[in-house]
């Protein structure tokens, strides 16, 4: 049985669009877990970058797994500005978060609401959709090599990931977290669409 | 004002479709979003990524460092750059009316503006990798996962047809 995936976004037919909260939901086929997504984690969730749902080639598989996409094309990107939310919604997160670094097994390691916090608040949802919800699931970090906005081999991904794992204090793999390394393609200018 | 802080003017329809906020981005990281369009602050909480929702020179720009108590320096500014960018002129959109026109508060999904279109960076990669080599997108994908697709067959073999 040969496994398949089929993407769901962002599509050129849709205008590219990324998904997040319930219409992320909706995207892959769990459209009936909006209440539960909202529990845990306020609105304004993740932005997914890609997409995709994977079934057996057959289409044998009643519960297709879920890929979530977050990709990189240079290592400042990694980082960001750190949680910005609500007071409201802190206490929310920073739940979500707890329960998630302790499903990691993570008890050092720096506050995953800082610089590292969209790979957090990743995992969190990596975390939500395996354990909480019980659905195959597989959290893709995808490393652009050369790409020339600002050119990353991969050797240097490789360390800057080290790092970075280090940072979250992740001593041990994340259950269906991968990484994944593809050649950036050759710059094409958009001028069809300006 | 300390030393090392960014000052952009940025548009982020998902937060604010009808005005450009000032984005005040600070070494540590911290950052805060202020609308000064009603003529007096509002500090919205940026949730999103703004650097990587917004593209420089169309959706953000850089600017002068000011005390930002000053509502009625940044209220000009504020409505400066709405004219400039966000007016509707001689019946023709603004090169940005097409996030304004998908905007609402909250909005649920993210759309470029170029119609969709992200000009570079790892956005432009992924949507070329999804549209046009998907199927090198999923193997590269699949390549990592035989290990723990075996175990997600075990696991769901109770669902299989």
């Amino acid at each position: 049985m040969e496994a398949k995936i089929r993407w769901v976004s962002p599509l050129a037919g849709e205008a590219y669009r990324e998904y997040r909260d319930a219409d992320f939901l909706g995207a892959v086929g769990l459209g009936d877990y909006v209440k539960e997504l909202a529990e845990f984690w306020p609105s304004m969730g993740p932005c997914w970058d890609a997409l995709g749902i994977i079934s057996d080639s057959l289409g044998r598989i009643k519960q297709p797994g879920v890929i979530l996409v977050e990709a990189k094309s240079h290592i400042p990107e990694i980082y960001g500005s750190g949680c910005q939310a609500s007071p409201a919604s802190l206490v929310r997160i920073q739940a979500a978060i707890d329960h998630t670094r302790a499903w990691c097994d993570v008890s050092t390691g720096e506050s995953w609401l800082g610089p590292l916090y969209q790979s957090g608040n990743r995992i969190a949802h990596l975390y939500w959709l395996y354990e909480r919800i019980h659905t195959p699931v597989w959290l893709v970090n995808l490393y652009f090599t050369d790409d020339p906005i600002g050119p990353t081999s991969r050797p240097e991904w490789e360390r800057e990931v080290t790092k970075v794992k280090a940072q979250l204090g992740l001593n041990r793999p994340v259950p269906n977290l991968i990484e994944v390394y593809l050649p950036a393609l050759a710059e094409r200018e958009t001028f069809d669409l300006d | 004002m300390a030393f090392g802080y960014q000052y952009w003017m940025v548009f982020l329809p998902a937060i604010e479709p009808r005005s450009f906020l000032l984005f005040v981005h600070s070494p540590s990281g911290a950052t805060n979003l202020r609308n000064y369009a009603s003529g007096r602050e509002r500090v919205v909480a940026p949730i999103i990524d703004v650097f990587r929702s917004t593209e420089i020179g169309k959706t953000r720009h850089e600017c002068e460092p000011h005390k930002t108590d000053d509502h009625s320096f940044w209220y000009q500014r504020t409505l400066e750059y709405n004219r400039r960018y966000l007016s509707v002129a001689g019946g023709e959109s603004s090169p940005l009316a097409f996030d304004a026109s998908h905007a609402s508060l909250p909005r649920p999904t993210r759309i470029h503006e170029n119609g969709g279109r992200a000009r570079r960076g790892s956005q432009r990669q992924l949507q070329d990798y999804v549209n046009d080599r998907p199927e090198e997108l999923s193997q590269a994908i699949l390549d990592q996962l035989p290990a723990r697709v075996r175990e997600w067959r075990q696991k769901f073999a109770g669902f299989l047809r």
